[in-house]
């Protein structure tokens, strides 16, 4: 009888199958056990510790809270896993969006048509105002939060409402991106100020995210827009000089790190510090002047939550539950050591966020996330300025 | 003899499938309300000027304001000029490689062919990451060796005009036209070229003069196919164009879609120029192929190949040079990429690692992602090659009065963008309350997939169905087959190796696909080209870990298609016998 041979490409892809599930077992023993918190020790001070043990255990009763948020394994640390590890009985089920466009188209189309199932969204702010709060998207989130949550003293900065009605978007993360983050080419201060920014030597070498699109571009694009000693003709000159518009932040820091591109704008800290991590030479500039003043700004991004406007909620329990664990010193500690962004809880531990990210006594910043920035009318207005403006390098 | 003949008459004169007209009419009404409803939300939305409160008011504005944007020209021009010189060196290149692996006796055809069906699975990203290693301004490894030979830097990089071009050829425009060609020319009747160089003519009149105009019908599915793919490729000038400063059209499309406050009424308008310019291509391409004949299998067909005597090691050498580049240049590019502290840093201390392969392994959700991608794409690739095998009969064997029509229909799915055919998908099935328990659900992947992948399957077999001579199917009715029986035993044969690449092709749409499932995907249907994009877009990305899954991606297309193929060989030997 003939035996069979086995073909070369079938036996390479099976023993890597095998080696593939090897790593794994290896993997999956390696993993810590989850260390749940108690929910007394989560109990709001002015809250009697009876009715937020009632409303725990309605949660584990409901089993799940479904979040809404954009991509990202790290996002899925913080949002599903440190959750998770602190309530186990309730299980997240996170659906991530690429981006928070995204989400909001499918959530509107599925809130309109009454099928929506969505218990808590987060990060995104700019969209939501833009898109879902004038439809009458959310619910108020200030009577689903503890008392100790909303007490100005636990507040770095004090209570950061993002919404003019201080009523549905609370900001947890107050992060300052560096203006500008420099090639060690570039002299210790040879950029002082926005202004240095239009020297012909920096012609097509400055890279920024795009700012009519969300990420730290929009808020930089934000910042010169709005700004009284910067504003439109700043920006006009700036995006005339040949600014590059790359959405791969990643790539925007390797490249100023190279020496491809002289000058970053608003460059992702997260990316920054993984450059110089591993031997990276790019600069950070912390703070430039605007007219001979220092002046900043800052923003929140993943530390921003919104409720939307279902009655009843599909799991209200349960998201009461999230929400409290969010705003609480064990979601904005998870949040500053998973994701690396400045709460601006007083009791929160940021040694592993970039100290330069962390707003600092005598700049005078302003927080991008407030409604008179990121309204519709805001936002478009500056967006199409963009657009009439910007020429590619 | 009489009865014979009488039998021949009475079995042509019988209308096909009388009796099932009903049932023919139901399943292409379906079909055209599947493809034609999402299509026309989209449309629509494009001249919808009501705010989002509103209902649906009737206007031009977001046309107008469309077309305002001062770089929609500039944009346009960008894509129709990559589009012509991408397409004109891609056939070039195609072609005669395509030719030599199916026409001639190259050594290795068959795992030649098999090397461009690999290159053909690498995501656009492999590519884009394994060229912008080689070929970056003065960082790229090539670029570097080149300045260190002639001792200035390189006039190449990657991010530029040509850089574009290049990564084109490199990456998925080469391979799917091979891919295509080879079939249509596998389906060649040997003789038909034999009595060309009977007549003294050379290898080349006869390529030329033989082998392409019966490739007619291929040829010009392809043209079309490669200019509404290229007016919607979009990864290549993203990354590669914007720091050269390149705007194209699928760009601008995007970036509509993506800035804050979205431009999504405007997006569309926009959109839907590739849905208007193929009326005309879809008028020319039947002007060019006219009311000739194209078959090319019948009962007396030859497969001889033409024998290249010593030159065919020459041609090995070419053709397998090429399969190295568009495979191994973004294949070593991935793995590396996913065995690497930080993609692309040899230079730092212990840059290699396994971490990011434990971790992904290790993550809870690969498992279910892994099963969801193969269930999906298993699923979806059988099912495509089956409606899609449908649709040609009818559009070929049939006198079905609305063929004209269903054969426009079946182009739409690839005249807008994924994300907004996804978006009108959705729209769709939560306006209608009885398809809204679709929503979520594997089922609704398995359309879109079918929907992604329909252009392509169509037309494809619609080629097939053309090369194949009636007789075979008259003969087998006269010794008393039954329609199924003779498409089992005599055409699912012959269209065995379309069947097997339209199934292949739609399982890589499934393995591969972002924007066109994210909106209609549920955490239960989650595939892995979603657990990449989450590596690959947190707020610390982890281009490592995507990697990681890439690879995945690519080893699970390859083992498909040896079974496929092993599989699809066996179905089709058994067939024929």
């Amino acid at each position: 009888m003939p035996r069979t041979r086995i073909p070369v490409p079938w036996m390479v892809c099976g023993l890597g199958l095998l080696w593939m599930l090897l790593i794994a077992c290896v993997s999956a023993q390696q993993s810590s056990p989850a260390t749940p918190v108690r929910a007394t020790e989560a109990i709001a001070s002015g809250a009697s510790a009876q009715e937020w043990n009632r409303i725990v255990e309605a949660a584990k009763a409901e089993g799940e809270v479904i979040v809404w948020t954009q991509v990202g394994e790290d996002r899925r640390r913080f949002y599903k896993d440190a959750f998770e590890k602190a309530y186990p009985g309730i299980r997240v089920n996170l659906f991530q969006a690429p981006q928070s466009a995204e989400r909001d188209a499918r959530f509107l189309q599925e809130w309109q048509a009454g099928v929506a199932k969505v218990d808590v969204m987060i990060a995104g702010s700019a969209g939501v105002n833009a898109r879902i709060k004038p439809v009458g998207g959310l619910q108020p989130l200030r009577p689903l939060l503890r008392p100790d949550i909303l007490d100005p003293a636990v507040w770095r900065l004090g209570i950061l409402w993002v919404d003019k009605e201080q009523q549905y978007m609370l900001m947890s993360d107050t992060s300052v991106y560096p203006p500008v983050t420099v090639n060690h080419s570039i002299a210790e201060n040879e950029i002082q100020s926005w202004e240095d920014l239009l020297h012909p030597r920096y012609k097509g070498k400055i890279v920024q995210t795009d700012p009519r699109s969300s990420g730290p571009g929009f808020a930089a694009g934000l910042f010169m827009y709005y700004n009284p000693d910067l504003g439109p003709e700043f920006m006009r000159e700036l995006y005339n000089k040949g600014v590059v518009f790359s959405p791969d932040e990643r790539q925007n820091a390797e490249w100023i790190d190279s020496g491809r591109m002289l000058i970053g704008i608003s460059a992702r800290p997260q990316e920054v510090e993984a450059l110089r991590k591993i031997g990276g030479t790019l600069r950070i500039v912390p703070v430039l002047k605007v007219k001979g003043r220092p002046e900043a700004f800052f923003q929140g991004s993943d530390g921003i939550l919104f409720v939307p406007n279902l009655d009843p909620l599909p799991h209200p329990n349960a998201a009461r539950v999230y929400v409290n664990w969010f705003y609480s010193r064990d979601g904005q500690q998870a949040m500053a050591d998973i994701l690396q962004l400045p709460s601006n809880r007083v009791d929160v531990d940021l040694s592993n966020v970039p100290q330069y990210t962390i707003p600092q006594r005598g700049v005078e910043y302003t927080n991008m996330n407030e409604e008179r920035f990121t309204s519709t009318e805001s936002v478009q207005q500056m967006r199409d300025y963009v657009d009439r403006i910007y020429v590619a390098p | 003899m009489a009865q014979a003949e009488i039998a021949i008459v009475k079995a042509l004169a019988k209308p096909a499938f009388s009796w099932r007209a009903g049932i023919q009419w139901a399943f292409l009404l379906l079909i055209t309300a599947i493809i034609l409803a999402p299509v026309a939300m989209v449309t629509l939305g494009g001249f919808n000027v009501a705010r989002p409160t509103e209902g649906f008011r009737f206007g031009f504005d977001n046309w107008a304001r469309a077309w305002a944007d001062p770089q929609v020209w500039q944009a346009l021009w960008n894509s129709i000029s990559i589009v012509t010189i991408r397409g004109i060196l891609g056939f070039a290149i195609a072609i005669p490689l395509a030719w030599l692996v199916a026409r001639t006796n190259i050594p290795g055809a068959k795992w030649l062919e098999f090397g461009f069906w690999v290159a053909f699975f690498m995501p656009s990203m492999a590519y884009i990451q394994g060229w912008v290693f080689l070929l970056e301004g003065g960082r790229g490894l090539l670029n570097q060796w080149f300045t260190m030979l002639f001792g200035q830097p390189s006039p190449i990089d990657v991010y530029s005009y040509w850089g574009i071009i290049w990564v084109h050829l490199m990456a998925q425009n080469v391979s799917a036209l091979f891919i295509l060609l080879v079939l249509g020319f596998r389906n060649m009747d040997a003789s038909l070229e034999e009595v060309a160089r009977t007549c003294g003519a050379s290898r080349l009149r006869t390529l030329l003069d033989v082998t392409l105009p019966l490739s007619r019908p291929m040829l010009a599915m392809l043209v079309v196919l490669a200019i509404i793919r290229g007016m919607q490729s979009y990864e290549v000038e993203q990354v590669l164009g914007q720091p050269a400063g390149i705007q194209v059209y699928s760009t601008l499309v995007v970036r509509m879609l993506s800035v804050e406050p979205p431009r999504i009424p405007e997006g569309t308008a926009l959109s839907t120029l590739v849905l208007i310019s193929l009326i005309p291509l879809i008028l020319l391409q039947r002007l060019y192929i006219g009311r000739r004949q194209y078959t090319t299998v019948s009962s007396k067909m030859r497969t001889a190949l033409v024998d290249l005597g010593r030159l065919r090691w020459i041609a090995f050498g070419v053709v397998f040079s090429v399969v190295m580049l568009q495979t191994f240049v973004p294949f070593v590019a991935t793995v590396a990429g996913s065995l690497m502290r930080r993609w692309g840093y040899f230079t730092i201390a212990s840059p290699w690692t396994l971490e990011r392969w434990q971790r992904v392994l290790g993550d809870d959700l690969f498992i279910r992602s892994l099963l969801n991608t193969l269930f999906l794409g298993v699923i979806s690739g059988i099912t495509a090659a089956i409606v899609c095998f449908l649709i040609a009969y009818v559009l070929i064997r049939t006198q079905f009065p609305g063929r004209d029509a269903l054969d426009f229909v079946s182009w739409l799915p690839w005249a807008i963008p994924g994300v907004l055919l996804s978006l009108g998908l959705l729209t769709l099935i939560l306006m209608i309350p009885p398809l809204r328990i679709l929503h979520g659900s594997m089922l609704m992947l398995v359309i879109a997939m079918i929907m992604f992948r329909l252009p392509l399957g169509v037309h494809l077999l619609k080629t097939g169905f053309m090369q194949i001579n009636r007789e075979l199917e008259e003969a087998s009715t006269i010794c008393g087959g039954t329609w199924l029986s003779t498409q089992l035993r005599i055409i699912l044969p012959i269209l065995m190796p379309m069947l097997i690449a339209v199934a292949l092709m739609t399982f890589v749409t499934a393995v591969n696909e972002v924007s066109g499932v994210v909106l209609l995907a549920s955490t239960e249907t989650r595939t892995l080209s979603l657990l990449s994009l989450g590596y690959l877009l947190g707020a610390a990305p982890q281009k490592e870990a995507a990697a990681v899954v890439t690879t995945i991606m690519i080893l699970l297309c390859v083992g498909v298609a040896l079974i496929a193929r092993a599989f699809g060989l066996r179905l089709a030997e058994g067939g024929l016998r």
